[in-house]
């Protein structure tokens, strides 16, 4: 019976944390089942490699042992490789809780898996108790939020498409990536724009497309003054808002009266006046509220609505 | 799922049965939010695997046959530790306790600030890089008079302004609990004004007082447990998968489709007109109804009439 991919990794990590000492290439290739069927030489060198890589890219510590340059085997040390956080109960609830508050602040899934670590080592389970509840943020930052970290951890420059406000043309910026931050509704990215020659802040939700790496590590250094907050939020707070007006049938909507900074009572509706920043994340709360609700200005906002319902109805029809 | 996924599950699923002896297949599957037939198939993949040689005492051991569907572990065979967590993992545990900082509510404080030094005393993370700032995180005053509410079960009088800048009222209120969305935090609480549950956003609080008087009869809302579920199955493209592991979907057999247990269709219904086109409703056909409709009506409001 053939050995899949990941029964061979398995296979592989349970024979290297095991081992007293290092396992040669040759031990692995005999004794792990998957290895033993290659074809040649090379063929077991490039699955080898490509799982080790694959290995360590999950975070296992595969360690390269050998005098000299010369390689002598492999091994994964327990040490290295267990988690030893040693939690306590609520400790573990806060962890629950934390990795909530990220899930809905950025709706990347790398928080699920911690949980589970963390529960792999007590006997309890990670249960938040607390009466805060998170909702995912319409505007989450989405994918550009770990490769934008990534990037500012090795202080590596960055590509990107950005939409400009309330139009819709875009452009490529090169930017040396300082921080990210969270500022109210939003997620931002500070750093020097490289065109520019000039620090600048980009909002990640009209980042369209990837965030592409590019050159190497260690590129620049961010200034160290603790600017950044203050930055961003004066920019944040001078960032261009646009204004909706969107009409709400009475006993409806209630989320975006929540939203909004003006009510007329009219004879049929309530007429909003409803700040946004982010256009995407108004359409959606717009679309939530269903045939409550009417989006009457700006226009494109009006038929961006109007062609999202057009499409559901299609989906479902 | 990629072979690393179902690694990091296989990794992670023997020392977390061997923490549980006699936890069942049904509880794990629910755990790992995974079908029971997944679960079996990981688990004869786990004891089919080990040292090379693969003789007795070479292999993971794991009893699972019982009739009462319990699992125990007999040999993790080295398995008994989780793997570490990775930079990405504490940084995103880092940032969220950051978040939960600046919220009011009953969340235990001083458990937060341990389970930071721990994380950071890992030495992973890079948590320095990402600075959070969540609305309504200004008045510490407020956060604490709010949290203490919760805490006591006992109310505040509040000025609230609402969208209208001349719309000031006041209000008694028993929060019940904290809500945030958007970066917006939000009190849902018992209202006197309103005789019912509402939520108020916390920046147009614009002046509070602690009160005595205790909540009127009926202020403890809905009791979720109390309420039965119903199972929504949907179709979800790639950018939208986020939605069903935040709201605890299973796989459904085929790929892109999840179930989710919902309270009430209306919201199923509403959840998915947000993601504006990335998800389509399966099943039930009460749902699709209910989303029909709601689009169909919204739509009709946009047909031909001249606004001005």
């Amino acid at each position: 019976m053939a050995v899949d991919r990941t029964e061979r990794l398995l296979n592989l990590v349970i024979t290297l944390l095991s081992a007293g000492r290092p396992v040669s290439r040759e031990a692995i290739r005999r004794g792990v089942p998957g290895y033993s069927e290659s074809a040649s030489d090379q063929a077991f060198e490039r699955m080898f490699e490509r799982d080790k890589d694959e290995l360590r890219s999950m975070g296992i510590p595969i360690e390269t042992v050998g005098p000299d340059g010369e390689i002598e085997g492999y091994l994964i040390r327990r040490n290295d490789y267990a988690l030893t956080l040693d939690l306590t109960q609520d400790e573990c609830a806060a962890v629950a809780l934390a990795a909530a508050a990220w899930d809905a602040a950025t709706a990347v899934g790398v928080a699920r898996g911690a949980v589970r670590k963390v529960e792999g080592g007590v006997s309890f389970p990670a249960v938040a108790g607390a009466a805060v509840a998170f909702h995912p943020s319409r505007s989450a930052a989405g994918s550009a939020l770990p490769v934008l970290l990534d990037a500012v951890r090795q202080r590596r420059r960055v590509r990107f498409t950005y939409r400009k406000a309330a139009a819709d043309e875009r452009e490529t910026r090169h930017l040396e990536p300082w921080a990210v931050i969270s500022w109210r509704q939003a997620w931002y990215v500070i750093g020097h724009d490289v065109e520019r020659d000039e620090r600048r802040v980009f909002r990640l939700s009209r980042i369209v497309g990837d965030v592409g790496l590019e050159g190497r590590g260690g590129a620049f250094s961010p200034p160290d003054d603790g600017s950044y907050r203050t930055v961003v939020e004066e920019w944040a707070n001078a960032e261009m808002t646009e204004r909706a007006v969107v009409d709400v049938d009475p006993g409806s909507g209630a989320r975006l009266r929540l939203l909004a900074s003006d009510e007329q009572v009219g004879p049929a509706a309530i007429r909003l006046t409803i700040p946004f920043r982010d256009v995407e994340a108004l359409v959606s709360e717009v679309l939530a509220a269903g045939d409550g609700a009417e989006v009457i200005s700006p226009p494109y906002v009006r038929s961006t609505v109007e062609v999202r319902l057009a499409e559901l109805l299609r989906r479902h029809s | 799922m990629s072979a690393t996924e179902r690694l990091s599950r296989l990794l992670v699923l023997v020392p977390w049965l061997r923490a549980r002896p006699g936890a069942t297949l049904a509880e794990t599957a629910a755990h790992f939010a995974i079908s029971e037939e997944q679960l079996e198939a990981d688990l004869n993949l786990l004891v089919c695997s080990g040292l090379p040689g693969h003789g007795p005492d070479q292999l993971i051991d794991i009893d699972f046959w019982n009739e009462d569907g319990s699992i125990h572990v007999i040999d993790p065979l080295g398995l008994t530790s989780a793997l570490r967590l990775t930079t990405e993992e504490v940084t995103a545990l880092l940032v969220g306790l950051r978040i939960l900082e600046q919220i009011p509510g009953d969340h235990d404080r001083s458990a937060l600030v341990r389970l930071a030094a721990k994380l950071a005393g890992g030495g992973g993370g890079y948590a320095d890089d990402v600075i959070v700032h969540v609305t309504g995180a200004d008045d510490g005053a407020l956060r604490s008079a709010v949290t203490a509410a919760l805490q006591e079960g006992s109310g505040l009088t509040i000025t609230y302004a609402g969208a209208a800048r001349d719309d000031v009222t006041t209000r008694t209120i028993w929060p019940r609990s904290v809500s945030v969305e958007s970066g917006i935090t939000y009190v849902i609480a018992w209202c006197d004004l309103a005789g019912s549950m509402r939520t108020f956003r916390i920046d147009r609080i614009l002046g509070w007082e602690p009160t005595a008087t205790g909540p009127q009869p009926g202020a403890d809302g809905e009791s979720p447990e109390d309420r039965v579920t119903v199972p929504v199955t949907l179709e979800l493209e790639e950018s939208v998968a986020w939605f069903a592991e935040v709201h605890g979907g299973h796989p459904a057999g085929s790929p892109g489709r999840v179930v989710i247990d919902v309270y009430d269709i209306d919201w199923a219904a509403r959840a998915v007109l947000a993601l504006g086109g990335g998800a389509r409703i399966v099943d039930p056909p009460a749902a699709v109804e209910r989303l029909v409709t709601l689009a169909g009506s919204a739509l009709a409001r946009y047909g031909g009439t001249d606004r001005t």
